[in-house]
Protein backbone atom coordinates (compact mmCIF):
# COMPACT_ATOMS: atom_id res chain seq x y z
CA UNK A 1 0.00 0.00 0.00
CA UNK A 2 1.35 3.19 -0.72
CA UNK A 3 0.73 6.12 1.42
CA UNK A 4 1.00 9.71 0.00
CA UNK A 5 3.95 12.02 1.99
CA UNK A 6 1.00 14.41 2.18
CA UNK A 7 -0.86 12.09 4.44
CA UNK A 8 2.44 11.06 6.49
CA UNK A 9 2.79 14.66 7.30
CA UNK A 10 -0.67 15.47 8.69
CA UNK A 11 -0.21 12.76 10.93
CA UNK A 12 3.16 13.28 11.66
CA UNK A 13 1.86 17.01 13.14
CA UNK A 14 -1.33 15.84 14.24
CA UNK A 15 0.79 13.27 16.41
CA UNK A 16 2.96 16.19 17.45
CA UNK A 17 0.42 18.14 18.20
CA UNK A 18 -1.61 15.75 20.29
CA UNK A 19 1.76 15.08 22.38
CA UNK A 20 2.18 19.08 23.00
CA UNK A 21 -1.81 19.19 23.88
CA UNK A 22 -1.10 16.14 26.01
CA UNK A 23 1.96 18.02 27.66
CA UNK A 24 0.37 21.31 28.36
CA UNK A 25 -2.81 19.72 30.33
CA UNK A 26 -0.58 17.66 32.13
CA UNK A 27 1.65 20.71 32.97
CA UNK A 28 -1.93 22.44 33.65
CA UNK A 29 -3.12 20.15 35.73
CA UNK A 30 0.29 19.42 37.60
CA UNK A 31 -0.14 23.62 38.36
CA UNK A 32 -3.66 23.71 39.71
CA UNK A 33 -2.73 20.89 41.71
CA UNK A 34 0.07 23.13 43.60
CA UNK A 35 -2.90 25.76 43.96
CA UNK A 36 -5.49 23.94 45.53
CA UNK A 37 -2.64 22.46 47.86
CA UNK A 38 -1.85 25.84 48.84
CA UNK A 39 -5.35 26.25 49.01
CA UNK A 40 -5.89 23.71 51.66
CA UNK A 41 -2.85 24.94 53.78
CA UNK A 42 -4.52 28.17 54.00
CA UNK A 43 -7.84 26.62 55.05
CA UNK A 44 -6.38 24.24 57.67
CA UNK A 45 -4.09 27.13 59.00
CA UNK A 46 -7.56 29.43 59.39
CA UNK A 47 -9.06 26.08 60.98
CA UNK A 48 -6.11 25.78 63.55
CA UNK A 49 -6.51 29.35 64.89
CA UNK A 50 -10.45 28.48 64.75
CA UNK A 51 -9.42 25.39 66.76
CA UNK A 52 -7.48 27.63 69.34
CA UNK A 53 -10.57 29.78 70.24
CA UNK A 54 -12.30 27.55 72.86
CA UNK A 55 -9.85 26.85 74.61
CA UNK A 56 -8.42 31.01 74.61
CA UNK A 57 -12.46 31.60 75.35
CA UNK A 58 -12.69 29.72 78.14
CA UNK A 59 -8.95 30.85 79.94
CA UNK A 60 -9.87 34.18 79.64
CA UNK A 61 -13.47 33.79 80.84
CA UNK A 62 -12.04 32.08 84.21
CA UNK A 63 -10.06 35.72 84.72
CA UNK A 64 -12.65 38.17 82.86
CA UNK A 65 -16.04 37.00 82.77
CA UNK A 66 -17.49 40.34 82.76
CA UNK A 67 -16.02 40.78 79.64
CA UNK A 68 -18.59 39.66 78.06
CA UNK A 69 -19.22 41.58 74.85
CA UNK A 70 -15.84 40.41 73.94
CA UNK A 71 -16.11 36.89 74.50
CA UNK A 72 -19.67 36.64 72.55
CA UNK A 73 -18.05 38.38 69.65
CA UNK A 74 -15.58 35.89 69.42
CA UNK A 75 -17.68 33.17 69.82
CA UNK A 76 -20.05 34.56 66.96
CA UNK A 77 -16.95 35.47 64.31
CA UNK A 78 -15.74 31.71 64.62
CA UNK A 79 -18.76 30.53 63.76
CA UNK A 80 -19.21 32.25 61.30
CA UNK A 81 -15.90 31.62 59.68
CA UNK A 82 -16.06 27.64 60.21
CA UNK A 83 -19.40 28.11 58.35
CA UNK A 84 -17.51 29.32 54.82
CA UNK A 85 -15.35 27.37 53.49
CA UNK A 86 -13.42 27.11 49.86
CA UNK A 87 -14.01 24.46 47.41
CA UNK A 88 -11.26 25.14 44.55
CA UNK A 89 -13.99 23.46 42.36
CA UNK A 90 -16.44 26.09 43.18
CA UNK A 91 -14.66 29.04 43.88
CA UNK A 92 -16.06 32.22 42.91
CA UNK A 93 -15.08 36.54 43.35
CA UNK A 94 -17.91 36.33 46.26
CA UNK A 95 -17.11 33.46 48.02
CA UNK A 96 -13.46 33.97 48.48
CA UNK A 97 -14.23 37.75 49.71
CA UNK A 98 -17.26 36.58 51.63
CA UNK A 99 -14.10 34.16 53.20
CA UNK A 100 -11.56 36.44 53.96
CA UNK A 101 -14.18 38.74 55.28
CA UNK A 102 -15.68 36.54 57.98
CA UNK A 103 -11.46 35.45 58.95
CA UNK A 104 -11.07 39.13 58.96
CA UNK A 105 -13.94 40.00 61.67
CA UNK A 106 -12.34 36.53 62.92
CA UNK A 107 -8.93 38.00 63.30
CA UNK A 108 -10.12 41.89 65.30
CA UNK A 109 -12.66 39.67 67.64
CA UNK A 110 -9.26 37.99 68.87
CA UNK A 111 -7.50 40.99 68.64
CA UNK A 112 -9.57 42.78 70.78
CA UNK A 113 -10.16 39.44 72.98
CA UNK A 114 -6.39 39.60 73.54
CA UNK A 115 -6.34 43.03 74.27
CA UNK A 116 -8.18 42.65 77.48
CA UNK A 117 -5.25 41.05 79.10
CA UNK A 118 -3.65 44.55 79.90
CA UNK A 119 -6.78 45.01 82.15
CA UNK A 120 -6.50 41.24 84.13
CA UNK A 121 -2.88 41.37 85.34
CA UNK A 122 -3.75 37.45 86.34
CA UNK A 123 -4.80 36.90 83.11
CA UNK A 124 -2.10 37.92 81.43
CA UNK A 125 0.98 36.00 84.36
CA UNK A 126 -1.59 32.95 83.15
CA UNK A 127 0.75 30.26 82.14
CA UNK A 128 -2.10 28.67 79.67
CA UNK A 129 -3.00 32.22 78.15
CA UNK A 130 0.66 32.34 77.85
CA UNK A 131 0.82 29.28 75.48
CA UNK A 132 -2.52 30.01 73.78
CA UNK A 133 -1.20 33.31 72.74
CA UNK A 134 1.62 31.68 71.50
CA UNK A 135 0.14 29.88 69.63
CA UNK A 136 -2.32 32.02 68.20
CA UNK A 137 0.68 34.25 67.25
CA UNK A 138 2.44 30.90 65.56
CA UNK A 139 -0.98 30.19 63.69
CA UNK A 140 -1.49 34.24 62.46
CA UNK A 141 2.06 33.16 60.98
CA UNK A 142 1.53 30.00 59.67
CA UNK A 143 -2.17 31.82 57.51
CA UNK A 144 0.34 34.64 56.41
CA UNK A 145 3.20 31.71 55.26
CA UNK A 146 0.01 29.42 53.35
CA UNK A 147 -1.82 32.50 51.86
CA UNK A 148 1.68 34.10 50.49
CA UNK A 149 2.19 30.68 49.12
CA UNK A 150 -1.16 30.17 48.08
CA UNK A 151 -0.88 33.60 45.91
CA UNK A 152 2.54 32.37 44.27
CA UNK A 153 1.19 29.30 43.08
CA UNK A 154 -1.98 31.01 42.14
CA UNK A 155 0.21 33.26 40.00
CA UNK A 156 1.64 30.62 38.96
CA UNK A 157 -1.23 28.33 37.47
CA UNK A 158 -2.73 32.05 35.93
CA UNK A 159 0.01 32.89 34.05
CA UNK A 160 -0.39 29.06 32.97
CA UNK A 161 -3.63 28.88 31.85
CA UNK A 162 -3.76 32.88 30.34
CA UNK A 163 -0.23 32.24 27.95
CA UNK A 164 -0.97 31.60 24.38
CA UNK A 165 -1.55 28.63 23.31
CA UNK A 166 -1.78 27.08 26.10
CA UNK A 167 -4.85 29.60 26.87
CA UNK A 168 -6.91 27.37 24.02
CA UNK A 169 -6.82 24.63 25.64
CA UNK A 170 -7.22 25.80 28.82
CA UNK A 171 -10.61 26.89 27.47
CA UNK A 172 -11.37 23.75 26.14
CA UNK A 173 -10.48 21.71 29.16
CA UNK A 174 -12.20 24.08 31.83
CA UNK A 175 -8.97 25.45 33.40
CA UNK A 176 -10.83 28.18 35.13
CA UNK A 177 -8.74 31.49 36.29
CA UNK A 178 -8.12 31.74 39.93
CA UNK A 179 -8.20 34.53 42.69
CA UNK A 180 -5.69 35.51 45.24
CA UNK A 181 -6.19 36.80 48.44
CA UNK A 182 -6.12 40.16 48.86
CA UNK A 183 -5.00 42.05 51.76
CA UNK A 184 -8.33 43.04 53.80
CA UNK A 185 -8.29 45.49 56.94
CA UNK A 186 -7.59 43.54 59.77
CA UNK A 187 -7.64 40.56 58.11
CA UNK A 188 -3.83 39.80 58.46
CA UNK A 189 -2.84 41.46 61.33
CA UNK A 190 -1.72 38.94 64.32
CA UNK A 191 -2.54 39.78 67.52
CA UNK A 192 0.27 42.00 69.19
CA UNK A 193 1.79 39.04 71.99
CA UNK A 194 3.72 41.56 74.86
CA UNK A 195 4.86 39.98 77.50
CA UNK B 1 44.66 20.31 80.35
CA UNK B 2 46.20 17.49 82.66
CA UNK B 3 47.24 15.32 79.46
CA UNK B 4 49.03 17.88 78.21
CA UNK B 5 51.38 18.43 81.48
CA UNK B 6 51.89 14.85 82.00
CA UNK B 7 52.76 14.80 78.35
CA UNK B 8 55.11 17.83 78.82
CA UNK B 9 56.53 16.03 82.49
CA UNK B 10 57.46 13.14 80.16
CA UNK B 11 59.39 15.44 77.78
CA UNK B 12 61.54 17.12 80.81
CA UNK B 13 62.04 13.89 82.06
CA UNK B 14 63.52 12.27 78.26
CA UNK B 15 65.37 15.88 78.53
CA UNK B 16 66.60 15.35 81.69
CA UNK B 17 68.03 11.75 81.37
CA UNK B 18 69.09 12.79 78.13
CA UNK B 19 71.03 15.94 79.18
CA UNK B 20 72.84 13.62 82.38
CA UNK B 21 73.51 10.65 80.19
CA UNK B 22 75.09 13.37 77.68
CA UNK B 23 76.75 15.03 80.11
CA UNK B 24 78.03 12.30 82.06
CA UNK B 25 81.09 11.56 80.22
CA UNK B 26 82.03 15.67 80.62
CA UNK B 27 80.51 16.41 83.89
CA UNK B 28 84.13 15.35 86.28
CA UNK B 29 85.49 18.76 87.22
CA UNK B 30 87.67 18.66 89.80
CA UNK B 31 86.43 20.45 93.22
CA UNK B 32 89.79 22.38 94.02
CA UNK B 33 89.72 23.53 90.32
CA UNK B 34 86.52 25.22 90.60
CA UNK B 35 88.14 26.86 94.38
CA UNK B 36 91.24 28.00 92.58
CA UNK B 37 89.36 29.53 90.10
CA UNK B 38 87.30 31.75 92.66
CA UNK B 39 90.20 32.40 94.13
CA UNK B 40 92.45 33.61 91.23
CA UNK B 41 89.62 35.49 90.38
CA UNK B 42 89.15 36.75 94.22
CA UNK B 43 92.84 38.09 94.19
CA UNK B 44 92.42 39.94 90.74
CA UNK B 45 88.98 41.76 92.52
CA UNK B 46 91.29 42.42 95.77
CA UNK B 47 93.93 44.17 93.78
CA UNK B 48 91.86 46.47 91.93
CA UNK B 49 89.58 47.30 94.73
CA UNK B 50 92.59 48.44 96.54
CA UNK B 51 93.72 50.19 93.59
CA UNK B 52 90.05 52.03 93.65
CA UNK B 53 90.28 52.75 97.00
CA UNK B 54 93.71 54.61 96.69
CA UNK B 55 92.36 56.50 93.89
CA UNK B 56 89.39 57.97 95.99
CA UNK B 57 91.85 58.68 98.92
CA UNK B 58 93.91 60.57 96.37
CA UNK B 59 90.17 62.39 94.91
CA UNK B 60 89.96 63.41 98.72
CA UNK B 61 93.56 64.75 99.33
CA UNK B 62 92.72 67.15 96.03
CA UNK B 63 89.46 68.22 96.87
CA UNK B 64 90.30 69.68 99.36
CA UNK B 65 93.24 71.37 97.73
CA UNK B 66 91.32 72.63 95.24
CA UNK B 67 88.16 75.65 94.52
CA UNK B 68 84.72 74.24 94.64
CA UNK B 69 84.54 75.68 90.94
CA UNK B 70 86.88 72.83 90.08
CA UNK B 71 85.62 69.90 91.99
CA UNK B 72 83.45 68.57 89.06
CA UNK B 73 86.57 68.38 86.92
CA UNK B 74 88.18 66.35 89.14
CA UNK B 75 85.72 64.17 89.63
CA UNK B 76 84.96 63.55 85.47
CA UNK B 77 89.01 62.87 85.81
CA UNK B 78 88.93 60.74 88.74
CA UNK B 79 85.85 58.75 87.27
CA UNK B 80 87.67 58.34 83.46
CA UNK B 81 90.37 56.99 85.89
CA UNK B 82 87.93 54.52 87.45
CA UNK B 83 86.56 53.39 83.83
CA UNK B 84 90.04 52.77 83.24
CA UNK B 85 90.93 50.72 86.03
CA UNK B 86 87.59 48.39 85.07
CA UNK B 87 88.24 48.22 81.68
CA UNK B 88 91.91 46.69 82.45
CA UNK B 89 89.98 44.70 85.13
CA UNK B 90 87.15 43.07 82.95
CA UNK B 91 90.10 42.01 80.18
CA UNK B 92 92.43 40.30 82.66
CA UNK B 93 89.57 38.40 84.31
CA UNK B 94 88.09 37.52 81.00
CA UNK B 95 91.45 36.04 80.43
CA UNK B 96 91.81 34.27 83.36
CA UNK B 97 88.42 32.67 82.70
CA UNK B 98 89.59 31.81 79.03
CA UNK B 99 92.18 30.00 80.50
CA UNK B 100 90.48 28.11 82.98
CA UNK B 101 87.86 27.11 80.72
CA UNK B 102 90.63 25.84 77.94
CA UNK B 103 92.23 23.63 80.61
CA UNK B 104 89.13 22.57 81.13
CA UNK B 105 87.09 22.21 77.82
CA UNK B 106 84.83 18.94 79.49
CA UNK B 107 83.47 21.64 82.05
CA UNK B 108 81.98 23.98 79.17
CA UNK B 109 80.62 21.38 77.31
CA UNK B 110 78.31 20.01 79.79
CA UNK B 111 78.03 23.59 80.72
CA UNK B 112 76.16 24.32 77.69
CA UNK B 113 74.70 21.48 77.04
CA UNK B 114 72.73 21.85 80.53
CA UNK B 115 72.21 25.66 79.35
CA UNK B 116 70.46 24.85 76.22
CA UNK B 117 68.72 22.00 78.09
CA UNK B 118 67.24 24.70 80.73
CA UNK B 119 66.36 27.17 77.90
CA UNK B 120 64.26 24.25 76.39
CA UNK B 121 62.59 23.27 79.50
CA UNK B 122 61.76 26.68 80.13
CA UNK B 123 60.23 27.51 76.12
CA UNK B 124 58.42 23.98 76.79
CA UNK B 125 56.76 25.07 79.77
CA UNK B 126 55.43 28.20 78.24
CA UNK B 127 54.21 26.55 75.20
CA UNK B 128 52.59 24.22 76.92
CA UNK B 129 50.98 26.03 79.49
CA UNK B 130 49.39 28.41 76.52
CA UNK B 131 48.52 25.47 74.83
CA UNK B 132 46.54 23.82 77.37
CA UNK B 133 44.71 26.98 78.25
CA UNK B 134 40.74 26.50 77.92
CA UNK B 135 40.52 28.14 74.43
CA UNK B 136 39.07 31.69 74.58
CA UNK B 137 37.92 33.44 71.38
CA UNK B 138 40.88 35.96 69.97
CA UNK B 139 38.26 38.68 70.21
CA UNK B 140 35.35 38.50 72.77
CA UNK B 141 32.20 39.17 71.21
CA UNK B 142 31.09 42.74 72.92
CA UNK B 143 34.67 43.92 71.86
CA UNK B 144 33.86 42.76 68.38
CA UNK B 145 30.45 44.04 68.29
CA UNK B 146 31.20 47.78 69.07
CA UNK B 147 35.12 47.49 67.06
CA UNK B 148 33.23 47.04 64.02
CA UNK B 149 33.11 49.63 61.72
CA UNK B 150 30.66 48.53 58.93
CA UNK B 151 27.29 46.73 60.65
CA UNK B 152 25.82 44.12 58.30
CA UNK B 153 21.87 43.53 58.05
CA UNK B 154 21.55 39.61 56.88
CA UNK B 155 19.14 38.50 55.35
CA UNK B 156 18.51 34.71 53.41
CA UNK B 157 20.36 35.98 50.14
CA UNK B 158 23.21 36.69 52.10
CA UNK B 159 24.27 34.34 55.18
CA UNK B 160 26.72 32.08 54.73
CA UNK B 161 26.00 28.99 55.67
CA UNK B 162 28.57 26.19 56.43
CA UNK B 163 26.95 23.50 56.40
CA UNK B 164 27.13 23.09 52.97
CA UNK B 165 30.82 23.38 52.88
CA UNK B 166 31.41 21.12 55.97
CA UNK B 167 28.68 19.08 57.49
CA UNK B 168 29.57 19.01 60.80
CA UNK B 169 28.65 22.44 60.90
CA UNK B 170 25.58 23.88 61.38
CA UNK B 171 26.16 27.21 63.18
CA UNK B 172 26.42 30.55 61.21
CA UNK B 173 28.16 32.76 63.38
CA UNK B 174 29.83 35.62 60.63
CA UNK B 175 29.66 38.61 63.18
CA UNK B 176 32.01 36.18 65.91
CA UNK B 177 28.63 36.88 68.38
CA UNK B 178 29.89 33.60 69.53
CA UNK B 179 33.19 32.20 70.59
CA UNK B 180 34.89 29.57 68.88
CA UNK B 181 34.77 27.23 71.57
CA UNK B 182 31.12 27.62 71.90
CA UNK B 183 30.14 27.58 68.17
CA UNK B 184 32.09 23.85 68.49
CA UNK B 185 30.42 22.66 71.67
CA UNK B 186 27.08 23.30 69.43
CA UNK B 187 27.75 21.77 66.48
CA UNK B 188 28.67 18.60 68.36
CA UNK B 189 24.94 18.88 69.52
CA UNK B 190 23.56 19.58 66.83
CA UNK B 191 25.13 17.01 65.23
CA UNK B 192 23.51 14.50 67.42
CA UNK B 193 20.49 15.92 67.19
CA UNK B 194 20.73 15.00 63.08
CA UNK B 195 22.34 11.66 63.44
CA UNK B 196 20.07 10.48 66.33
CA UNK B 197 17.29 12.20 65.64
CA UNK B 198 16.80 12.85 62.31
CA UNK B 199 16.79 16.83 62.98
CA UNK B 200 18.49 18.52 60.18
CA UNK B 201 18.87 22.39 61.71
CA UNK B 202 20.89 25.67 60.61
CA UNK B 203 21.43 27.76 64.08
CA UNK B 204 22.53 31.34 62.66
CA UNK B 205 23.62 33.95 65.42
CA UNK B 206 23.97 37.32 63.98
CA UNK B 207 24.14 41.20 65.37
CA UNK B 208 21.48 42.16 62.97
CA UNK B 209 18.42 41.09 60.75
CA UNK B 210 17.58 42.75 57.73
CA UNK B 211 13.99 44.41 58.50
CA UNK B 212 14.70 43.13 62.36
CA UNK B 213 12.53 40.46 61.17
CA UNK B 214 14.54 37.34 62.15
CA UNK B 215 10.81 35.32 61.64
CA UNK B 216 10.86 35.84 58.08
CA UNK B 217 14.87 35.28 57.98
CA UNK B 218 14.54 31.87 59.33
CA UNK B 219 11.48 30.75 56.61
CA UNK B 220 13.61 32.43 54.17
CA UNK B 221 16.23 30.07 55.14
CA UNK B 222 14.56 26.94 55.98
CA UNK B 223 12.74 26.92 52.81
CA UNK B 224 15.61 28.20 50.33
CA UNK B 225 18.11 25.64 51.17
CA UNK B 226 15.83 23.09 52.18
CA UNK B 227 16.41 22.46 55.94
CA UNK B 228 15.62 19.02 56.77
CA UNK B 229 14.59 15.91 55.69
CA UNK B 230 10.73 15.04 55.39
CA UNK B 231 10.43 18.39 56.46
CA UNK B 232 11.77 17.52 60.32
CA UNK B 233 14.23 20.88 60.31
CA UNK B 234 14.84 23.37 62.60
CA UNK B 235 16.26 27.29 61.98
CA UNK B 236 17.58 29.08 64.48
CA UNK B 237 18.29 32.68 63.70
CA UNK B 238 19.26 34.82 66.71
CA UNK B 239 19.94 38.86 66.08
CA UNK B 240 22.34 39.66 68.87
CA UNK B 241 22.23 43.79 68.97
CA UNK B 242 18.35 43.50 67.77
CA UNK B 243 17.73 41.78 70.85
CA UNK B 244 15.43 38.98 68.97
CA UNK B 245 15.21 34.79 67.93
CA UNK B 246 13.03 33.17 66.12
CA UNK B 247 12.77 29.38 65.95
CA UNK B 248 11.25 28.11 63.26
CA UNK B 249 10.45 24.19 62.81
CA UNK B 250 9.70 22.71 59.57
CA UNK B 251 6.16 21.09 59.12
CA UNK B 252 6.90 18.06 60.26
CA UNK B 253 8.63 18.72 63.27
CA UNK B 254 5.50 21.21 64.58
CA UNK B 255 3.69 18.37 66.23
CA UNK B 256 7.44 17.27 68.40
CA UNK B 257 8.37 21.01 68.86
CA UNK B 258 5.21 23.28 68.97
CA UNK B 259 5.35 27.17 69.07
CA UNK B 260 4.68 27.10 73.35
CA UNK B 261 7.68 24.69 73.34
CA UNK B 262 10.01 26.96 71.46
CA UNK B 263 8.66 29.87 73.31
CA UNK B 264 9.43 28.20 76.71
CA UNK B 265 12.73 27.27 75.53
CA UNK B 266 13.21 30.83 74.44
CA UNK B 267 12.17 32.39 77.81
CA UNK B 268 14.23 29.80 79.85
CA UNK B 269 17.51 29.68 78.22
CA UNK B 270 18.00 32.77 75.76
CA UNK B 271 16.51 35.63 77.34
CA UNK B 272 17.47 36.00 80.47
CA UNK B 273 21.39 34.94 79.10
CA UNK B 274 20.73 37.45 76.40
CA UNK B 275 20.03 40.01 79.14
CA UNK B 276 22.75 39.17 80.98
CA UNK B 277 24.82 39.98 78.02
CA UNK B 278 25.88 35.80 77.85
CA UNK B 279 25.22 35.07 74.40
CA UNK B 280 27.67 31.91 74.46
CA UNK B 281 25.49 30.83 77.87
CA UNK B 282 22.46 31.54 75.87
CA UNK B 283 23.15 29.17 72.41
CA UNK B 284 24.94 27.01 74.45
CA UNK B 285 22.23 26.10 76.63
CA UNK B 286 19.50 26.64 74.05
CA UNK B 287 21.09 24.00 71.83
CA UNK B 288 21.59 21.28 74.97
CA UNK B 289 17.81 22.05 76.07
CA UNK B 290 16.65 21.31 72.06
CA UNK B 291 18.21 18.05 72.44
CA UNK B 292 16.88 17.20 75.59
CA UNK B 293 13.27 18.44 74.69
CA UNK B 294 13.60 15.88 71.73
CA UNK B 295 14.95 13.63 73.28
CA UNK B 296 12.29 13.62 76.28
CA UNK B 297 14.82 14.18 78.64
CA UNK B 298 15.67 16.31 81.51
CA UNK B 299 16.24 19.92 80.75
CA UNK B 300 19.52 21.50 81.44
CA UNK B 301 19.30 23.96 84.79
CA UNK B 302 20.42 27.48 84.21
CA UNK B 303 22.20 26.89 87.22
CA UNK B 304 25.08 24.80 85.78
CA UNK B 305 25.15 27.66 82.96
CA UNK B 306 27.55 29.13 86.19
CA UNK B 307 29.30 26.12 87.12
CA UNK B 308 30.55 25.43 83.54
CA UNK B 309 31.88 29.20 83.85
CA UNK B 310 33.72 28.21 87.21
CA UNK B 311 34.80 25.10 85.47
CA UNK B 312 36.15 26.86 83.17
CA UNK B 313 38.04 29.55 85.93
CA UNK B 314 38.91 26.29 87.81
CA UNK B 315 40.67 24.77 84.90
CA UNK B 316 42.73 27.69 84.28
CA UNK B 317 43.75 27.90 87.98
CA UNK B 318 44.94 24.52 87.57
CA UNK B 319 46.94 24.88 84.74
CA UNK B 320 48.99 27.90 85.98
CA UNK B 321 49.13 26.78 89.47
CA UNK B 322 50.36 23.09 87.92
CA UNK B 323 52.98 25.52 85.35
CA UNK B 324 54.12 27.62 88.25
CA UNK B 325 55.04 24.47 90.46
CA UNK B 326 57.13 23.25 87.71
CA UNK B 327 58.95 26.52 86.67
CA UNK B 328 59.69 27.57 91.09
CA UNK B 329 60.99 23.18 90.53
CA UNK B 330 63.42 24.06 87.38
CA UNK B 331 64.37 27.24 88.86
CA UNK B 332 65.79 25.68 91.41
CA UNK B 333 67.24 22.79 89.21
CA UNK B 334 68.99 25.73 87.76
CA UNK B 335 69.90 27.56 90.74
CA UNK B 336 71.72 24.21 92.02
CA UNK B 337 73.69 23.78 88.56
CA UNK B 338 74.59 27.42 88.94
CA UNK B 339 76.82 26.49 91.56
CA UNK B 340 78.73 24.36 89.52
CA UNK B 341 78.49 26.05 86.33
CA UNK B 342 78.39 29.64 86.69
CA UNK B 343 75.76 30.86 84.40
CA UNK B 344 74.39 34.19 86.24
CA UNK B 345 77.85 34.95 89.04
CA UNK B 346 80.83 33.02 90.50
CA UNK B 347 79.47 32.23 93.52
CA UNK B 348 82.15 32.77 96.39
CA UNK B 349 83.96 35.71 94.41
CA UNK B 350 84.09 39.05 95.25
CA UNK B 351 82.87 41.84 93.09
CA UNK B 352 84.65 45.20 91.90
CA UNK B 353 84.04 48.56 93.91
CA UNK B 354 81.38 50.81 91.58
CA UNK B 355 82.56 54.16 90.58
CA UNK B 356 82.77 56.48 93.84
CA UNK B 357 83.48 59.20 91.32
CA UNK B 358 79.73 58.84 89.31
CA UNK B 359 78.08 61.66 88.92
CA UNK B 360 74.33 60.87 88.74
CA UNK B 361 73.05 64.69 88.34
CA UNK B 362 75.23 65.27 84.53
CA UNK B 363 73.93 61.76 83.27
CA UNK B 364 70.89 62.29 81.09
CA UNK B 365 67.73 59.65 80.95
CA UNK B 366 67.87 56.70 79.61
CA UNK B 367 64.66 56.01 77.50
CA UNK B 368 63.47 52.33 76.41
CA UNK B 369 62.12 52.29 72.72
CA UNK B 370 61.03 49.37 70.90
CA UNK B 371 58.95 48.27 68.61
CA UNK B 372 56.92 44.63 67.49
CA UNK B 373 55.88 43.82 64.12
CA UNK B 374 52.73 41.95 63.92
CA UNK B 375 52.69 39.38 61.28
CA UNK B 376 49.92 36.99 60.52
CA UNK B 377 49.72 32.91 60.16
CA UNK B 378 47.48 31.66 57.45
CA UNK B 379 45.87 27.71 57.91
CA UNK B 380 45.58 25.61 55.24
CA UNK B 381 42.15 24.57 54.49
CA UNK B 382 41.40 21.12 55.89
CA UNK B 383 39.81 18.11 53.93
CA UNK B 384 36.43 18.50 55.42
CA UNK B 385 33.20 17.42 52.99
CA UNK B 386 30.39 19.60 51.98
CA UNK B 387 26.66 18.72 53.40
CA UNK B 388 23.31 19.02 51.72
CA UNK B 389 20.04 19.57 53.14
CA UNK B 390 17.41 17.52 52.83
CA UNK B 391 14.93 19.60 51.09
CA UNK B 392 12.25 20.36 54.05
CA UNK B 393 10.11 22.96 53.81
CA UNK B 394 8.57 25.90 56.66
CA UNK B 395 5.01 26.66 56.72
CA UNK B 396 5.35 29.60 59.21
CA UNK B 397 5.30 27.40 62.65
CA UNK B 398 7.67 27.82 65.88
CA UNK B 399 8.03 31.47 68.16
CA UNK B 400 9.96 34.32 68.25
CA UNK B 401 10.87 35.91 71.49
CA UNK B 402 12.46 39.40 72.57
CA UNK B 403 14.90 40.71 75.05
Amino acid sequence: MKISKGLIAIIAVVVILGAWAASAYNSMVQVQETATTALSNVQSAYQRRADLIPNLVETVKGYAAHEKQTLEDVVAARSKATQITLDPENMTPEKMKEFQQAQGELGSALGRLIAIQENYPDLKANENFRDLQVQLEGTENRINEARNKYNQAVQGYNVEIRSFPKNIFAGIFGFAKMDKFEAEAGAEKAPQVKF
Amino acid sequence: MTTTFFFFLGFIILLLGGGYTVTRKYDYTPKNALMKKSSDLNALTYQYNDAIIALENSYKMEKKQQSFWNVSSIRRQYSKRYQALEREYQGKRRQMTRVWEQMNPAWCKARNIWGWIFTIGMMGAFSCCSFSMPFEEDEPAVSTVSSSTEERYWNAENIPIPHLKDANQYVSNPDHVLAQNTVDQMNVTLKRLDTELGIESVVIVVNHIENDDPFRFAQDVGNKYGVGRNDRGLVVVVGYQDHSINMSPGRSLEADLTDAECHRLQQQYVVPAMRAEMPDSAMYYLTEAIYATMQKKELPEMSSLTSQSDEIDNEIIATTGLYMLFMIAWIAFFMHLNRKYQWLAVLGVASLRSNPFYDYNSTGGSSWGGSSGGGHSSWGGGGFSGGSFGGGSFGGGGATSRW
